[in-house]
Formats: C-alpha cells, structure tokens, sequence
C-alpha cells in the first residue's frame, strides 16, 4: 500500500470514531435490553404470584402516600373513597400500615380468572386474626402459616411470612403457599416479566398483562376484549411525586397493526382536543399526552403537574355540600 | 512459470488504482467542501445541545419553559438524518465526487496516462469508485455518529433504545453513498457535463418525481432511500404537517423491494459505467 501516513490517520481517526460510537451505543443498547432486574426493580413477593398470572401490578403505597400530590390531596379530601370502610373490615390503615401492593391476575378454568394481592407493611396479625373472626372468619393453619378464610364472601387471608399477607381465594392462597416449595413464582415467567423492559426504573407503580395468552381471558368485558384483541401485550408504569408521569406501551400484534393502533389512538386525541373546549380542566392532561410509534409497540406518554391533577378531581365542595343535610 | 508481465486481475487493478486514488481523493480541494457539508449538521447539534442547556430546558424531558412539547431528541436526530443526510448531503456528494471518477482525469488530461497502463479500463473506474466510497464513509459517517450522541439525549430521548435506528441510519447512508456513486459513476463517463447533469438530477428530478403521482418515481434513487427510512415521526400538531409532508413521498414498497431496488440500480449502473469506459474514446480537449 502506498497510503501516505496523514491519509491513514485520516482513517484511523474516522474509524476510531465509529468503532467509539459503534461500542458506546451498543453497550448502552444492551443495558436497555437487560433483564427487568435493571430496568425495575422486582419485590421479593414476586415469589407468592402464580407463575401462570398474565397481569402483574405493583403499587408503592408507602411512595404515595408520603408523595407531595398525597399531601396536597389529603388538605381537599383527607381520606380516600372507602378508606375508612377497608379498615373497618380488614383492620389494615391504608394511609400507614402498607408500604407497597403487589397484585395478580391468574386464570382459572378458560374462561376465569382470579385474583390476589400480596401485601408487604407493618401489620397486627392478632388484630387482623381477630377482627376477621368476629366477621364469621375460621382460623387454620396450613404449612405453618395462619390461614384465615372467610366463608360468605368466598375470601381468605394468609399471613405468608412477618410484613407479609396475601387476600384471594382460598385455593389460590393455598397454591401461594405452596409456590416457594414448588415451581417457583411469577418473577420466572420470562414472557410476561420481560414487559417490564417498557416500565421506567423506579415507577411508583406499573402494571404489565399479556392479552395473547389463551388462558388469560376472561376477566375482560365482552366489547373491550374484542376492541384489544390485535393487543398482543401491554405495560403501564407511572411515578408520582410532585405530579403524576407516566407511560402505556401497548404491543400490537404485528407492524401493521402497531400502526393502525397508533392512527386510532391519534384519532382519539385529535378529537378529544377539538372537544376540550367544554372541558378546561383536560387541556393539560391533552397536552402532556404524546405518542409515538416503533415497530410493533406504540407509546403514550404524560406528565401532569400536581395542580392539573388536583383540576381533574372531581369538586368536592360541590359534592360537600350536595350530601349535606 | 508464471508470465510476471501479465495485466493483473480486475480486482488487484482495482486495488491499485483505489490505494492511489484514495489519497488524491482525500487531500483535493473537494474533501472541504465535504467537511463543510458532513461538519455542517454536527455544529448545528453542538448548537441545540448549547440551546438544551439554557434555563427553558429545566422542565426535563420533554418539556420546554414547562409547556409539553411532542418532539424529542430521536425525533430531532430522525429529522436531521432525513433533510440533512439523506436528501442533501449524500447525494451531493455522490453528484461531486462520482461525476469527477473520470471526468476529473479527462479534464486534466491524465486520462491517458490511467489508460495506457497495463490495467483495464473498468479497473480504474472500480479503483476510483472504491476510493470514493471510503473517502465519503470515513467523513460522513462519524458526521452522524457525533450528531446522533449529541442529538438523542436531549428532551429525554435515550442512546440505547434507538441504538438499531442507528445502525439503519449509517446503513441507509451507506447505500446511499454507494448507489449516487455509481449513478453519477455513470452520468461522470458518459455525459460531456455530467456536473450539471448531476445537479439537475439531484436538485430537479428527484424533488420533483418523488412528490408527482405515477410512475416516474421510480426512476430516482431517492424514493427507495426514503422508502427505507425507518424514523416514526413525532405527532405533535405543529410536526404533523412536516410529517404529512415526508410521508407522501413515502413509498409503498417494502423493505426487501426497496432494498432490492436500490441493488439494482447499484449494480446496473456500476456495470454501465465502466463498460462505457472500457468502449469510449475520450478525446481530450486543446
């Protein structure tokens, strides 16, 4: 080769700058592309959720309720709609004795589903034990653990391990207990863990489904199933703090559809922002909203500062003074 | 034994004439003009990243003096790649530096020396059109790879998820360069001002062909190109419209047809070009 030495640093340097590039994004590529144990965290109560679930849910209750939109909430409502009738009958304070939810859907049967929810906190089992007796509950005991059912409402309550109880159905709680010596739990269900990927790290609470599993239906109304039936799989995170901002990513089945979902989503907003006009309050979660498309998933995404959220809700003034005597 | 005289192969020929064309190519007065072109978008990303640094920014991503904004920084790198690269840069530079492969040597009267050496003609054109290649590739392509990490994090856009846009990018680049190359290989060894040619093609064919109903499209470069761009545009109010824009010229072709049909022209022209060289007689100007 005859290439002179100032034309081989002219090479050198543009494929230093490529091969650079090329490794940098690489690497931050397949950072992305990590398990979900990067890109959010996994509860340990994953391990109490059927395998078979085909909707996860996770809610930090404790980040909301010390969040400054729950502060400012509380000074317009200080209590959550029926707050006070859960406690009642559960014995557990929403506003403090939870510190996150962990929620599933698991099918029974084609056409069923049922669901169950693990919650992690500070909890007085003798309390919890003794209220839900005086409410018709029997007590038991199944592989060591305190189980709870009560039998007119078809529900039961296990006290899994210290800060830890699961409520579902009996057979379903027992089939949780029974998860850690057996098959696992959900956190193994590579398919339905993996939707994570779409749920920004440290999401105040985010809910994954997949839609495509024959087992899974049933828990869908009629004519929304038949609506989401090209849906293929959905993820939706939000993180709430000042405000509220969050993401749904929803894949379709195939490109063509990502982009026709796309076009009705699109078609949607368009019209709710010519009829915004009658509704003020909207402008701002309109605005926020935007969506993007790539390959089969399509994106919404929103960012509703704390005052635009507070607009959304409705007035309680009006509603005050509407139940007043 | 072996005759030592022999011509060489086509490809050893060819790797002669592009070990000694590359230099020429990189050091002539045309590698500024490709600096300013391929320089151009990187100082306007060094511009926006300057711009995403002033206090109207501070909303964080996507937000603008704390108005939501539908455009992130994907978005704007998608945009640049489209106007900037795809519809200017790459197919002037094809237009400069592929109607100069021959042109250049008869304007300067070396033609006969090239010819007269014990190489064939083809293999000078396939020399020049390689050193052409890697000349433009070694400029332009860091050119994006710079703009893409100066571009895409801005607005909360994020490097590793659009990583294989990316890659599509320098790809469509890629091929791009090549196919003008060749094209204006062609327009360079057979056309007496293939410079204009060049340009009225570029600047008044392809703008033109591509927005018209019919089948005239289909005689341009451009419109497989755009075919295969692979950016999903932002879908805010204002970016609608650009977006209608860009999208009417999109082809309804699919990826592997227009992947097909930009190897076509590629290898068409390519062929075209330098079996014009090895029949025609240059007849070298006073």
């Amino acid at each position: 080769m005859t290439m002179t030495t100032r034309t081989r640093y002219v090479l050198l340097g543009g494929a230093g700058v490529m091969a650079v590039g090329l490794a940098g994004g690489l690497v931050a590529w397949v950072s992305s592309r990590l398990p979900p144990l990067v890109a959010q965290e996994r509860p340990d109560e994953l391990r109490y959720v059927p395998p078979e679930a085909t909707i996860l849910s996770f809610a930090n209750v404790r980040e909301v309720m010390d969040s400054n939109l729950r502060r400012r909430l509380r000074e317009i409502q200080p209590e959550l709609d029926g707050q006070r009738e859960f406690q009642e009958r559960t014995g557990i304070d929403l506003e403090r004795d939870i510190d996150y939810i962990v929620g599933g859907l698991v099918p029974d049967g084609p056409d069923d589903t049922r669901g169950i929810a693990i919650l992690a906190g500070s909890f007085d089992a003798d309390r919890l034990e003794t209220l839900a007796l005086e409410q018709g509950g029997a007590a038991s005991d199944y592989r060591g653990r305190r189980l709870i059912t009560i039998p007119d409402e078809s529900v039961a309550m296990a006290f899994l391990e210290a800060g830890v109880i699961a409520i579902g159905s009996e057979p379903l709680i027992k089939r949780t207990i029974d998860l850690p010596f057996a098959e696992g739990g959900v956190d193994s269900n590579d398919s339905l863990m993996g939707l994570l990927r779409h749920v920004e790290r440290g999401s105040t609470a985010w809910t994954i489904g997949r839609l495509d599993d024959p087992r899974g239906g049933g828990w869908l109304p009629d004519e929304v199933e038949a609506q989401v039936s090209q849906v293929a799989a959905f993820a939706a995170g939000a993180r709430v703090n000042g405000g509220v901002s969050g993401t749904l990513t929803a894949e379709a089945r195939d490109e063509e559809t990502g982009r026709n979902l796309r076009d009705l989503l699109q078609g949607f907003l368009a019209l709710a922002r010519l009829q915004v006009g009658s509704r003020p309050e909207l402008r701002g979660l309109l605005d926020s909203i935007q969506l993007t498309a790539a390959g089969t998933n399509v994106t919404l995404t929103f960012d509703l500062p704390s005052d635009a959220v507070l607009e959304l809700l409705p007035d309680r003034s009006d509603a005050d003074v509407a139940a007043a005597p | 034994m072996a005759d030592s005289h022999a011509a060489p192969a086509l490809g050893p020929a060819a790797l002669r004439v592009f070990d000694l064309g590359l230099g020429q190519m990189l050091w002539s007065r045309r590698t500024v003009f490709m600096a300013l072109v391929a320089g151009g978008p990187v100082l306007i990303a060094v511009l926006l990243r300057a711009l995403a640094s002033l206090p109207v920014f501070d909303g964080g991503a996507g937000q603008i003096a704390g108005r939501p904004v539908s455009l992130d920084g994907p978005d704007i790198f998608g945009l640049m790649i489209w106007t900037f690269y795809l519809r200017f840069t790459v197919p002037v530079l094809g237009v400069f530096y592929g109607t100069a492969l021959i042109a250049d040597e008869v304007e300067d009267r070396t033609v006969t020396y090239l010819f007269t050496r014990p190489v064939a003609r083809g293999a000078v054109l396939a020399g020049k059109y390689l050193a052409y290649l890697v000349c433009t590739a070694v400029v332009v392509l860091p050119s994006v790879m710079l703009v893409y990490f100066l571009v895409v994090p801005l607005l909360g856009g994020d490097i590793g998820r659009n990583f294989p846009a990316l890659l599509v990018d320098l790809g469509l680049i890629g091929a791009g360069l090549a196919v003008y190359g060749a094209v204006f290989g062609l327009v360079g060894a057979w056309f007496r001002r293939p410079l204009l040619t060049g340009l009225v093609f570029v600047f008044g064919w392809e703008p033109l062909v591509v927005v018209l109903p019919g089948y005239m499209k289909y005689l341009s470069v451009a419109y497989y190109l755009q075919g295969l761009a692979p950016h999903a545009m932002p879908q805010g109010d204002a970016l609608s419209v650009i977006q209608a824009l860009l999208t009417s010229v999109q082809t309804p072709l699919g990826t592997w047809a227009n992947l097909l049909a930009l190897a076509v022209i590629w290898a068409a022209a390519l062929a075209a070009a330098m079996r014009v060289v090895e029949r025609r007689e240059y007849v070298l100007g006073q």
